[in-house]
């Protein structure tokens, strides 16, 4: 591990330095509207997908593969209803379902990983690297092959067609790819904060708490932002585990639509599709302040 | 001290480890019975199928109907196609399978054989009145003379037809014996004298069902009974052939806008007015009504060229109802089979949606109330009675894969990777070592 | 290192032995700490993740068709695989995906995080804008989408016609003016490598937290000594996020070699046309649950993990000589 040799973090962060007084420079106009026209052009192409989306909702079922534009011929706001209340039980269930699916998996996440992030960055233990390689390795093994063993697990202990086996190992540190960030962001902090800590009498317990979390908000938030999305996106693990449409969550209900052999009742699906973004949409714009508020370290020089 | 207790503890999870890779091994073997769990004290059944939204609400008032009547709790487990066998795969190989389930014919054989069902044989007559039901259609459900699962409905081959694509090119519906050569010049007078994009007839290259209704008409099968291929690598080639000099005379989409489709209902030529005829199932002539104002028309398949050959067509039964062998309860899960096939009041809440129901009382009942969109339905599958030839040996396990090695090599050919002789000849190869693995 | 000379006294013994305890106490020091913080990830690698891991290498080495029960047949299935022209195709595919959108999708994420950092207002608008995409995620529903833009008839090929621009690409890319680029098996991959760069918006959410924690101080004196954006941008902010720029090359190269969801979902899990779109996990998954052949599927798993392990490891190697841990920087 390099050690670091760095001054500690200043009072203030935050991304690109304010400008230094203005110079009138031939063109300096030119760069900040490049800059912008191409940012706006870009947020277009991201969310045009997702206008014709919202538009399709409108739709009836055989317009939606004839029409291409973004502006829905009829108003449909029957698909909405329809939707809500078209499978066996209303999509308020589901949508309760998946929040508290993607509500623990974060908290499981926050918790677990960052433990174990810290222990792989802090802690000197046998073999460390050893096992550091493994929780690699656990990445990269697709979920297919793995399901199913796990399934016969769940299974013997009474867990199938319940929330446990989606929500439980993420409190077993299950998702390495948050303890490789973490792991990342933890390395970026000095090793000077600990010393002074544990001059001042802290063990790892204090250390982690105290210092360590605090300076990880961007980590955490990133971390929490990402597990409920991707919980709740998570969708062949669903399929597996959960069978009672009342325990269905949200993409479970949305798969239930769809079907080769009669009308696969697309605007109902993109209806509730788009119904669906508005929470994890939501959660992200709140979330994402947090990241942007930066990491205010509480006077750490010299 | 430091190592022993870890040595301690690594000892442990290895052996944590190794019992927890013991368990597949063991569940596999079925010597366990799992059933416990879904069943849970004697309560409610396990039900699941795939379907839709439609079917799914149907399925669950006859469900209740029939809880109300035996006070038995049932839980449901809808899912979509693809969703459905990722399930139940899973669930027979954990060995926590549901009480009933549905089944479909491609896949009976390899179930049965593998010991996942239940043979129903102790159940006929009572409550499993099979006689209702015609002979051929049962007997598609047996394996070795034991009866493992019973059709809930059936329907045949049937090319749907957009009239109103039809009036604008100023053809007539064809009638049942229309032939493919004179299908084919139809289909392409039909693209001419249509806008640019709107074409006679739909690309079947890919399809396996149309090519099985050609096979027969030529005395042929895809299987034969013993799970070999039926047919020759010369026939898949001239089937190749014939769609794509369509595809060149501007008959149908080239392979590329047909590669574009999803393959839902809404995204076919018919409803979308950009076809004159699809190749389909009869069960989904109530959809294709409701996906477009044109009036709907139905034949059978393009007839044989030769004169006198056999129309091709059969019963099929459009899904089955099966019992796992590891249900918690066989007794109820036959019951409530019985009592979504057999009995009237409960099985015409199912209505036609799974295709013509297969027992002559429901049918019976339905018969007043029908929509026109089913009444269509009902009177194409009826017209053939009599005409239908008996229905082909259940496909072997292999068929899902040597069904998508046709698809693969049908478009390797159409986007001209592999000359058609080619394309044929490896696909031919390719089927034939699947059925050997 | 200062080299003994003379044969070990017995201070030096003694010496040696009190290191030695010093350093048994301090370990011992660890042990709690090291089942607590580590306790809960090595219960959830022994009880969750090991038996499924090496159910699946014994798979592997067996003939299982989920319905029986497994049957040994040694190195059958990895030979099998290399005749199978599907299984080619899929490492094709998805290694041309992995080379190709892994690199673009980190650079447009880092370049959208750089351009989005500052505090202006509405930015927190943009922000969320460009993460949109991302919350799709495997949705169905992106099934029709991606047909309505790259479908012969959707919204790329008509802007290219309606500005002209079929024809400059048809000449110079001798395409088809109108040719459906998600029908079609030369493009087909293409359109999905766009979706994968669509959705940066996961990258470019932890570039943003790290480019939070870039101290302005160090911005700030690099602009007083007359560095310009570009080279504070070189100079300082790609060292310092060095490290998550490595984290998301090496978990994006990851997560696109294991990419499912995007084939399965366009192409309605058939990887078509002609396997253009059949990533590695895709054939596997087939192979696995709709071909029953378990076994075959498992060997795809372990071949997989091969590649990838030694593709990061790789990575972690030359990590070395790029990526600064800690920033380096002195302050004045």
């Amino acid at each position: 591990m390099t050690t670091v040799t760095t001054a500690p973090p200043a009072t203030r962060t935050g991304g690109e330095a304010p400008a230094p007084a203005p110079r009138r420079r031939r063109g300096s106009w030119l760069t900040p509207l490049v800059i912008h026209t191409l940012l706006i052009a870009g947020a277009a192409a991201m969310i045009y997908p997702l206008l014709w989306m919202i538009a399709s909702s409108f739709r009836e079922p055989h317009e939606v593969f004839t029409e291409s534009g973004l502006i829905p011929s009829g108003f449909r706001f029957e698909n909405y209803v329809d939707g809500w209340t078209g499978l066996t039980y209303d999509f308020s269930r589901f949508y309760l379902n998946s929040f508290l699916i993607s509500t623990l998996a974060v908290i499981g996440n926050l918790t677990a990983c960052s433990m174990a992030a810290y222990g792989f960055a802090r802690i000197r233990f046998r073999f460390r690297g050893f096992w550091f390689a493994i929780m690699l390795l656990t990445l990269m093994l697709p979920i297919h092959v793995l399901i199913l063993p796990q399934y016969v697990i769940f299974q013997r202990i009474g867990w199938v067609d319940t929330f446990l086996p989606l929500t439980v190992p993420h409190f077993l540190a299950i998702d390495a790819f948050f303890i490789f960030l973490m792991v990342q962001f933890i390395r970026g902090i000095p090793t000077e904060l600990d010393d002074a800590a544990r001059i001042d009498g802290c063990g790892h317990i204090q250390i982690y708490l105290r210092i360590i979390l605090p300076l990880m908000k961007p980590a955490l938030i990133t971390t929490a932002i990402f597990t409920f999305i991707w919980s709740w996106d998570n969708f062949f693990a669903q399929v597996i585990f959960i069978n009672s449409p009342r325990n269905f969550t949200v993409p479970l209900a949305l798969r239930s639509f769809l079907d080769q052999q009669a009308d696969s009742a697309w605007p109902l699906l993109f209806a509730m599709a788009t119904l669906a973004l508005v929470p994890i949409f939501t959660i992200f714009l709140v979330l994402q302040r947090y990241l942007t508020t930066g990491i205010a370290t509480t006077g750490l020089k010299g | 001290m430091t190592k022993i207790s870890r040595r301690r503890m690594l000892g442990g999870a290895v052996l944590l480890g190794a019992g927890a890779t013991g368990l597949p091994i063991l569940a596999a073997c079925g010597d366990d019975n799992g059933g416990g769990d879904g069943g849970g004290g004697g309560g409610s059944l396990r039900f699941a199928w795939w379907g839709n939204p439609d079917r799914d609400a149907r399925t669950n008032s006859a469900v209740r109907l029939w809880s109300e009547k035996t006070g038995r709790n049932v839980g449901t487990e809808p899912a979509n196609w693809q969703d459905y066998w990722d399930a139940m795969t899973t669930q027979l190989a954990g060995n926590n399978p549901p009480d009933l389930m549905q089944q479909d014919y491609q896949y009976l054989k390899e179930y049965v054989e593998n010991g996942a069902l239940l043979a129903l044989d102790d159940y006929v007559p009572d409550p499993l009145n099979t006689s209702q039901i015609p002979e051929d259609t049962v007997n598609s459900g047996r394996f070795d003379g034991a009866l493992y699962a019973i059709s809930m409905g059936y329907n045949t081959f049937a090319l749907v037809s957009n009239q109103g694509v039809l009036a604008d090119a100023g053809e007539e519906q064809p009638d049942d014996t229309i032939t493919w050569s004179e299908f084919f010049d139809l289909a392409v007078r039909i693209g001419e004298k249509t806008p640019d994009g709107v074409f006679g007839s739909e690309n079947a290259m890919n399809a396996m069902e149309p090519f099985e209704c050609w096979l027969r008409q030529r005395g042929k099968e895809l299987y034969t009974a013993d799970g070999q291929l039926a047919f020759d690598a010369a026939d898949v080639e001239e089937w190749f052939n014939y769609w794509m000099e369509m595809i060149e005379a501007g008959g149908c989409p080239s392979t590329e806008a047909d590669a574009e489709s999803t393959g839902a209902l809404e995204d076919r030529g018919v409803p979308k007015r950009t076809g004159a005829f699809d190749f389909h199932w009869s069960n989904v002539i109530t959809a294709f009504y409701d996906l477009t104002e044109d009036p709907i028309g139905v034949s059978m398949y393009p007839q044989g060229d030769s004169p006198g050959s056999p129309n091709g067509q059969y019963y099929k039964a459009s899904m089955y109802l099966a019992v796992p062998s590891g249900a918690s309860d066989p007794e109820a899960a036959v019951d409530l089979m019985s009592a979504l096939i057999f009995d009237p009041e409960i099985a015409s809440e199912l209505g036609f949606e799974r295709g013509i129901p297969a027992a002559g009382p429901v049918r019976e009942a339905l018969e007043p109330d029908l929509s026109e969109s089913e009444r269509l339905s009902l009177e194409f599958v009826e017209r053939l009675e009599g005409q239908v030839g008996p229905v082909p040996p259940p496909p072997p396990g292999a068929h899902g894969q040597i069904y998508e090695q046709f698809t693969y090599y049908s478009e390797e050919a159409g986007f001209g990777n592999l000359s058609v002789a080619d394309a044929a000849a490896q696909f031919y190869d390719e089927a034939n070592r699947l059925l050997e693995a | 290192m200062v080299t003994e000379t003379r044969p070990p006294g017995p201070v030096d013994r003694a010496e040696e032995r009190a290191r030695a305890a010093r350093m048994r106490r301090a370990r011992r020091r660890e042990r709690r700490p090291v089942f607590l913080f580590m306790g809960p990830w090595f219960f959830g690698l022994f009880a969750l993740t090991a038996g499924p891991i090496l159910a699946s290498l014994y798979f592997s080495f067996t003939d299982y068709n989920l319905l029986g029960s497994p049957s040994w047949s040694g190195l059958d299935n990895y030979a099998g695989l290399l005749d199978d022209v599907h299984y080619r195709n899929s490492l094709r595919v998805t290694f041309i995906y992995v080379v190709v959108s892994v690199p673009l999708a980190t650079a447009a994420a880092l370049l959208v995080a750089v351009m989005l950092s500052g505090n202006r207002r509405g930015i927190g608008v943009y922000r969320s804008t460009y993460y949109l995409p991302s919350l799709l995620g495997g949705s169905v529903a992106i099934a029709v989408l991606w047909r309505q833009i790259f479908g012969a008839e959707g919204l790329v090929n008509q802007v290219l016609a309606a500005t002209g621009l079929d024809r400059v690409i048809a000449l110079v890319f001798d395409v088809e003016p109108g040719t459906s680029w998600i029908g079609n098996p030369k493009y087909a991959l293409n359109t999905l490598i766009i979706l994968n760069i669509w959705q940066f918006g996961a990258p470019m959410v932890i570039f943003l937290a790290g480019i939070k924690q870039i101290p302005q101080d160090l911005l700030e004196s690099a602009a007083v000594d007359g560095a310009g954006r570009v080279q504070r941008f070189f100079r300082v902010t790609m060292p310092l996020l060095s490290p998550l720029i490595f984290f998301n090359l090496v978990l994006g190269m990851i997560s696109a070699f294991k990419a499912f969801t995007p084939a399965f979902v366009v192409s309605g899990g058939r990887g078509g046309p002609a396997d253009s779109t059949l990533f590695y996990t895709l054939h596997l998954y087939a192979t696995a649950f709709r071909f029953r052949d378990m076994g075959a599927a498992s060997a795809m798993a372990w071949i997989m993990l091969v590649i990838i392990a030694v593709f990061t490891a790789g990575m972690f190697l030359t990590a070395r000589y790029w990526v600064y841990y800690g920033d380096q920087v002195k302050l004045r």
